[in-house]
């Protein structure tokens, strides 16, 4: 992370929305990313919403970045309630506390949002909204949204959108001055989406859908296209993922033209799990009805997929044209789109996943949106803020004769109200809150000492040393320099400050110990010289396990040199089970292997559930082999009194894998399993003392 | 013994005292400002005047002697559950931390945590009322999960010290649990 200065002055940025994570979506990422970005560059951001279930107070998440979840109540779809003035004492509160400069909202269906606007207008801060919606002008809800919009950004010092065509629909609706809005586009991890041709399968073509199933993402679309297009290309096939009161149609669709086998419904997806279901695809359909900026389209292209999508909203901005089959928001032109993508898909003319990849991880970046919107937050602490007067004015030629008026009043009572509450308390008396963000917030604590172990410069280490450093300096959460030398893999730094005296075993606040780290990093030099100087393998029960951690990182080195030093092979931890349900989980087919030839026992996992759970459910056809090829029990039922049969998805390589393995196995494997488990975990050694001719103690051996 | 001068997050003069007993027992207390006669001159009157408004609207005399009678019971409630003079925390490194409270009308309550039982002694930021403020935590340990916390005791639930007084309570808090740490570790590497 090379945190370069901002180039103005670092300002205090308050995000206020009432969509935040647990909730999912644009809004509440946007919001998430834009803020790491910008406490990287060195501001201090926090962000406020509304408490969700029992997550409620204060939280901090990566990089010191700090959540008021305030108990306020929940109206409808996760906006809440607006009265313009409960909420704010505790607004101002926080605004004081955290000396913020510039309070930025996020959504125009967020209540609490044009609250906060409201109350920081009234304070005298600066404000700046992102509107991240499109709206129509037709309907009387549209008409009465609109006329609040107007209200709430008629003295907003700027405004940001997402697309040209949500500026033109925002300073329509909201009779804006072009020149206080700014056009930012959303961006997209593209190291979260990258292309996997190997996942596709080349005998069909899918066409895969990413959206909520809801009218306005034109669902009814979809379902009169699929029928049409699968009834003309019998090796088509559609993959839908998403959840929504619309899927009732896809379901019925799928009854009526008999389409179980092609047609598959994954209903709700979390985030991390889209990329996965995308690579699967060819061709990605967007059916949006209205749209800002589509997220989803960018995604399946970072994926390296061909695009078809209706020509609505900011989509077109969106894609370069050969990237992008724009159709009319109509079944017929969207069959003709999708015709002419599976034309090009058969001819081959297509750019391969990973040109398509290469080009759009440059266009939309959360640091060059970040870069962006710290020019609007410059830009804004140069200008006045409205004082009252001109406030009033501006609320009442700006918005009209009786709601122009009756929001002035309510500024007048909402400004009274602030007096009385300055009255009551004081802002002397508001304790400032620590600030924690980012790399120098005050959770980082490290020592230069710390910082030259991690980089591995061993020469600034030894002269810190001779400088009279402490070795064994720890961090707040009790980090101390060796953990970060074996984080960072550096096994010469690591043994400097073991001959300096660095405690081998030093454990931080998270159960963490510098064997822990060196298993992380997979470097196997570094495990061995911790355990020459007598760093114990096997940690008391609550501790983080290093053998455990070895194994989810796929480093089967360190793993062996653990195993050599006795560690338990069966070793349960509470949180992960056993190593070798580890490594099934985390699909490390090497690691099952070298532990089950090592004698670990096949049937024991997570409590209930065994390595074959997580095998099946994991979808790994290669570790179930050996499972059962080791004699995995697939009976065996866990907590939810599931077989792994019933954890495998219908109709995948994985489910026929496992019906295979039904039966009785042959009497050749049961001889096998029988013989091995007389012989116990030795069984590696002991095979040789039989002195059995070659080919039998090679299959006895599994080579 | 020494005596120290703060304000709670109200805004209310509070005094911190602190008394070493010896290197590894401390006693910390926080004293509210007492009871002031001018507040409760106020609210009686504004009882009575009530009373005698109704008195005059109804002409029963039944309203006077209630108010009295209210007044009188209202303020031992007051006295007996409602207001806290002081609070105090004593840590002994040996043996656990006894938190008191101390009533206006002379009432104590007491609870003790074993040393065993507690984790640690923090200072968390909490949403309270219409307010953000900061108090001090202990945390208990929970016996299942020797990384979990079982519960989260707050102190000074009345006073609400500012930041700066908490701060300086949990660096006294912090230098007895310390010597209880490094004292086991020592010996168990011996």
């Amino acid at each position: 992370m090379a945190a370069e200065g901002p180039a103005g002055t670092a300002h205090s940025i308050c995000m206020v929305s009432d969509f935040f994570y647990p909730n999912m979506g644009g809004v509440e990422s946007h919001v998430y990313q834009l803020s790491q970005c910008l406490i990287e560059r060195g501001h201090k951001v926090l962000v406020v919403t509304h408490a969700y279930g029992r997550r409620k107070g204060i939280r901090y998440l990566t990089n010191g970045l700090k959540v008021y979840y305030l108990p306020l109540k929940v109206m409808y779809n996760q906006s809440t309630a607006t009265t313009l003035f409960h909420s704010l004492p505790l607004l101002r509160y926080i605004f004081v506390r955290e000396r913020v400069t510039v309070v930025h909202a996020h959504s125009s269906f967020s209540a609490m949002a044009h609250d906060a606007l409201f109350h920081a207008k009234t304070m005298g801060l600066r404000t700046v909204f992102t509107d991240h919606s499109l709206f129509g002008f037709a309907d009387v809800s549209s008409v009465l949204t609109n006329k609040l919009l107007t209200v709430s950004l008629c003295d907003t010092n700027h405004i940001i959108c997402v697309s040209y065509t949500s500026k033109e629909n925002t300073v329509l609706r909201a009779a804006l001055d072009p020149l206080i809005v700014s056009v930012i586009p959303n961006a997209v991890d593209p190291t979260d989406f990258t292309p996997d041709p190997s996942r596709r399968d080349d005998s069909t073509i899918t066409i895969v859908v990413v959206s909520r199933l809801v009218y306005r993402k034109g669902i009814d679309l979809l379902s009169g296209i699929i029928p049409e297009l699968c009834q003309k290309y019998p090796e088509l096939h559609f993959l839908v993922g998403g959840e929504g009161p619309k899927r009732i149609i896809l379901e019925e669709v799928r009854e009526r033209y008999q389409l179980h086998d092609r047609v598959r419904l994954l209903g709700a997806l979390e985030h991390q799990d889209v990329r996965n279901v995308l690579v699967q695809g060819h061709i990605f359909l967007n059916t949006s009805l209205t749209e800002a900026f589509c997220m989803a389209i960018v995604e399946a292209a970072s994926c390296g997929l061909q695009v078809v999508s209706t020509r609505v909203g900011g989509i077109p901005e969106v894609l370069p044209d050969n990237l992008i089959i724009l159709c009319e928001p109509s079944v017929k032109s969207l069959c003709d789109g999708l015709e002419k993508a599976i034309a090009q898909l058969r001819s081959g003319t297509l750019p391969s996943p990973e040109a398509v990849h290469s080009k759009v991880k440059t266009f939309y970046t959360w640091r060059n949106v970040a870069e962006r919107t710290e020019k609007v937050y410059d830009r804004v602490a140069d200008e006045v803020v409205l004082p009252m007067d001109e406030r009033l004015n501006r609320l009442m030629s700006h918005c009209g004769p009786v709601t122009g008026y009756i929001f002035a009043l309510f500024a007048v009572l909402n400004f009274l109200f602030l007096t009385f509450l300055r009255w009551m308390t004081p802002d002397s008396i508001i304790d400032v809150a620590i600030d924690a963000t980012g790399p120098k917030g005050s959770w980082a604590d490290r020592s230069p000492l710390h910082d030259a172990a991690f980089q591995g410069r061993l020469l600034s280490l030894k002269t810190l040393i001779a400088q009279g450093f402490d070795v064994n300096l720890v961090t707040t959460d009790r980090v101390s320099a060796l953990h970060e030398a074996c984080l960072g893999g550096h096994v010469a730094c690591a043994k400097v400050l073991l001959e300096n005296g660095a405690q081998v075993n030093a454990v931080t606040i998270d159960g963490i110990t510098p064997l822990f780290n060196a298993c992380c990093s997979g470097s196997v030099a570094c495990v061995n010289m911790l355990l020459e100087f007598g760093a114990k393998p096997q940690l008391r029960n609550h501790l983080a396990s290093p053998i455990h951690e070895a194994v989810k990182r796929g480093h089967r080195e360190c793993m062996e040199i653990l195993l050599a030093h006795e560690v338990d092979i069966d070793q349960e931890d509470l949180q992960h089970g056993t190593p070798l349900y580890v490594a099934c989980m985390y699909q490390r087919t090497d690691c099952v292997k070298k532990l089950l030839e090592l004698g670990a026992d096949v049937n024991v996992g997570k409590r209930l559930d065994t390595p074959l759970h997580a095998a099946a459910r994991k979808s790994s056809v290669e570790v179930v082999v050996l499972l059962t090829d080791y004699g995995a029990n697939p009976k065996c039922r866990n907590a939810e009194f599931k077989c792994a049969l019933d954890l495998a998805v219908p109709n995948s390589k994985m489910e026929q894998a496992l019906l295979l393995r039904e039966g009785p196995a042959s009497l050749a494997q049961l001889c096998r399993l029988c013989i091995r488990k007389h012989l116990g975990r030795s069984c590696l050694y002991a095979v040789h003392k039989l002195h059995l001719p070659e080919p039998l103690e090679n299959f006895l051996l599994y080579r | 013994m020494e005596e120290r001068r703060y304000r709670s997050a109200s805004g209310a003069p509070i005094a911190l005292r602190r008394r070493q007993h010896s290197a590894s027992c401390r006693e910390l207390a926080v004293r509210c400002p007492r009871l002031q006669l001018r507040s409760l001159s106020a609210v009686t009157s504004a009882v009575w005047l009530a009373a005698y408004g109704l008195f005059v609207l109804s002409e029963n005399s039944m309203v006077l002697s209630a108010a009295i009678f209210i007044t009188l019971v209202g303020l031992i409630i007051y006295l007996h559950f409602v207001k806290i003079d002081q609070e105090s925390l004593l840590v002994i490194g040996s043996l656990g931390i006894q938190v008191t409270s101390s009533y206006a009308s002379g009432k104590e309550s007491t609870t003790f945590i074993e040393m065993g039982r507690v984790k640690d002694v923090v200072i968390n930021e909490a949403i309270h009322m219409q307010k953000v403020i900061y108090y001090l935590c202990i945390l208990l340990q929970d016996p299942a999960d020797p990384q979990g916390v079982s519960e989260v005791v707050p102190l000074f639930q009345s006073s609400k010290p500012r930041l700066d007084c908490l701060i300086e309570v949990y660096k006294s808090c912090q230098e007895i649990l310390e010597q209880r740490k490094t004292a086991p570790q020592s010996s168990g590497i011996k």
